[in-house]
This record gives structure tokens, C-alpha cells and sequence, in this order.
């Protein structure tokens, strides 16, 4: 008798060991166990105060506010915690490629050095007839697994990703680039970030104290 | 007596470390797209092209399943045989790059998430792998597994 039952014990573990894989490779992609970092965040998550950033790759006014941010998150090191999500906007032309690029660089670890060569480089590849080549040799000198970035280009669960974090962005309210939500307070442009994003920090760390 | 039954802890020991980096590697490539594997797959010359696909469609099923096999024990020597043969074209593939000194910091044995091997800690840990899944197939009774309660 345990002989007859020894074949179909197989069968049921194997069974029983495909249903949850399937199960979960069906799941959300919000639900799933995904082994990428979700979150582009920079500094201390438990820091009291915290910058979500709405960005474009190609949007100048957001690459004027990058430095200005650096300083900021030096300033006041180990009190800030900033997100990034994408926000692509549709009249950049190279911008959706842009940020395939640089979520494919999150996927190899390398999301912020990514991000400071696009918007160091800004105006060359936004004026190149192909990009695509400009991403590549960052994503090689950064020494990307070039395979596996020119495989996640095509990748479009990267590109649903990248829309997500746009419609998480205009359910919040957000129609332009850069929009800055500090401790939950919204930020509209460059100018306005530049105006108020320090007084709010200090505001915000005084009554901390 | 006592040290054929240290023996057999010993086995038991081999046989749940095998099946759990089995197992672990499956499920964290099947939690990806297949396209991630074979992606990772690309790096290696000595895999044809042609192939590729359908060991990315399979690889990753047959780890996550032989892996708990193993931790069960049920199949173990046949589990172990087809493990070996994992090993050594694990370690088949993985040659070139380890004598030729890869400075690759991702192997893609765990797909790509945050728990990745060089090339080189992947080429020893197969080796390791090779070495108790041979011991495995060589052994007739394992201790604490479904084949013991049905054979």
C-alpha cells in the first residue's frame, strides 16, 4: 500500500509546490515579494523630515533644483529623507527612456549614480539622436551588467512601474515638474522648493528639539 | 553504532543544506521575469543561445522542486543525482569566467535581488554542492525523510 502511495506523494508535492509560486507570481506587483528596492530613497528613512521628489529626467527646472537639494540633504544630514519617483512627462521626448534607464539601474543598485549622471549630462543626451547609446556606456561605466540593462530597457513591468509612480503623483495632485512634498506639504517648481524647503526643515527640526 | 548515526545527522545535515539552497535559488528567480535568468544566463558563452529560453523557462522550477525534495527526502538519491548533474553544469558554465579571473559581482544564481554571489563564491559553493549531493546518491537510507516512511 505504501508502495501504491509513494508515486502520488510526488505528485501532490509537486502540486503543492507549484500553486503558491503561481499564486504569487500573480499577485500585484505591490503585493509581491519583489527583490527590488521599491523606494529610490536617499539617507535615513526614520530622519523626521521627509522629501518626496516628483522628477523629470529631462525637465531643466528639475536639474536646476538638483544641486540646491544636495546642499540641503548635507545640511542637514541624517535629518532628511528623500524619495524619488518618476514623473515623465509626456512633451519630453527622451524622457520616458530616461527613466527606464535609470529604474533599470535601481535594479542593479546603482540608481543614484545613474540619476546624477542624467542630470549632470542633461543637455547631451537630450540633444542626441540616440540616447539610448549615451545610457548604455553610463550604465557600462558604472559597470552595469550591460546585458541585463539592455534586457531590462525592453522590460515592460519596469515601464508599469515607472507609470505608477506617475499616477501615485497626479492622485496627490501633482501636473508639473519638479513638485516637492515635504513632510506631506506640496511644493510646486523649483522657485517654490528653493523658498520654503529650508524655513520648513527648520521649522520642522526646532520643534523636534 | 554511535558513529553511523552521527553519520546519518551528517547526511541529513547535507541533504537540508542542498535542498535549501535549492530551493532558495528557484524561488527567487521564479519571483522574477524569466527574462531577468536568461539575461543572467547571457554572460556565460558556454550556454548556446538556442537554449536559453527553455532553461530559463525551467531551471528555476526544477531547483525550486528537487530543492524540496531533498528537504523531504522523498526521491533523495534520484533528487541528489539530478542536483549533481545541476552542480557540475553549474560548475561547467561558471569555469571560464572563474579561471579567467571575473570581476562579475552578480553570478545570477539567486536572480536579481539583494542576495547575489560573485562568480567565484558561486563556482565554490557548487563545488560544495557537487561534492554532498555525490555523497547522497551514494548512501541508500537517509535519515528523517518520506522515503524512509514509504520504501
Amino acid at each position: 500500500m505504501k508502495k501504491i502511495l509513494y508515486p502520488f506523494t510526488g505528485i501532490l508535492l509537486a502540486i503543492l509546490l507549484t500553486l503558491p509560486i503561481l499564486f504569487l507570481r500573480n499577485l500585484p506587483e505591490s503585493q509581491a515579494s519583489s527583490p527590488v528596492p521599491a523606494l529610490k530613497g536617499k539617507g535615513d528613512p526614520n530622519a523626521p523630515v521627509k522629501i518626496v521628489e516628483y522628477s523629470d529626467f529631462q525637465c531643466p527646472s528639475c536639474q536646476t533644483v538638483e544641486m540646491p537639494l544636495k546642499d540641503l540633504m548635507e545640511r542637514y544630514s541624517g535629518k532628511i529623507y528623500l524619495v524619488y519617483k518618476h514623473f515623465p512627462l509626456v512633451s519630453h521626448k527622451f524622457s520616458p527612456l530616461a527613466h527606464q534607464a535609470a529604474e533599470c539601474a535601481n535594479e542593479q543598485g546603482k540608481f543614484w549614480e545613474f540619476h546624477d549622471e542624467l542630470y549632470k549630462n542633461q543637455m547631451v543626451w537630450s540633444s542626441a539622436i540616440d540616447p539610448l547609446r549615451i545610457f548604455q556606456s553610463y550604465a557600462s561605466g558604472m559597470n552595469m551588467n550591460e546585458t541585463r540593462f539592455a534586457r531590462c530597457l525592453e522590460n515592460v513591468s519596469v515601464t508599469d512601474r515607472i507609470q505608477a509612480d506617475k499616477r501615485e503623483g497626479q492622485a496627490a495632485g501633482v501636473v508639473s515638474t519638479p513638485t516637492f512634498f515635504v513632510n506631506g506639504t506640496m511644493l510646486v517648481g523649483s522657485r517654490q522648493f528653493l523658498e520654503s524647503a529650508d524655513r520648513m526643515i527648520r521649522e520642522k527640526l526646532a520643534l523636534e528639539k | 553504532m554511535a558513529s553511523s548515526r552521527n553519520i546519518a545527522y551528517l547526511m541529513l545535515a547535507a541533504r537540508l543544506w542542498v535542498g535549501a539552497v535549492l530551493a532558495f535559488a528557484g524561488f527567487m528567480k521564479l519571483m522574477e521575469p524569466t527574462a531577468n535568468f536568461q539575461a543572467a544566463l547571457e554572460q556565460y558563452p558556454l550556454i548556446p543561445s538556442t537554449l536559453l529560453p527553455l532553461l530559463a523557462r525551467t531551471v528555476p522550477w526544477i531547483e525550486w522542486i528537487g530543492g524540496f525534495f531533498l528537504i523531504l527526502g522523498y526521491m533523495t538519491r534520484a533528487t541528489a543525482f539530478v542536483s549533481a548533474l545541476f552542480c557540475l553544469g553549474f560548475i561547467a558554465v561558471l569555469s571560464g569566467p572563474f579561471w579567467a579571473g571575473s570581476s562579475a559581482k552578480d553570478c545570477g544564481c539567486f536572480g536579481q535581488g539583494a542576495f547575489a554571489l560573485t562568480v567565484n563564491q558561486a563556482y565554490i559553493l557548487d563545488w560544495t554542492n557537487l561534492i554532498l549531493c555525490s555523497m547522497l546518491v551514494s548512501l541508500k537510507k537517509h535519515f528523517l525523510s518520506l522515503d524512509q516512511l514509504f520504501l
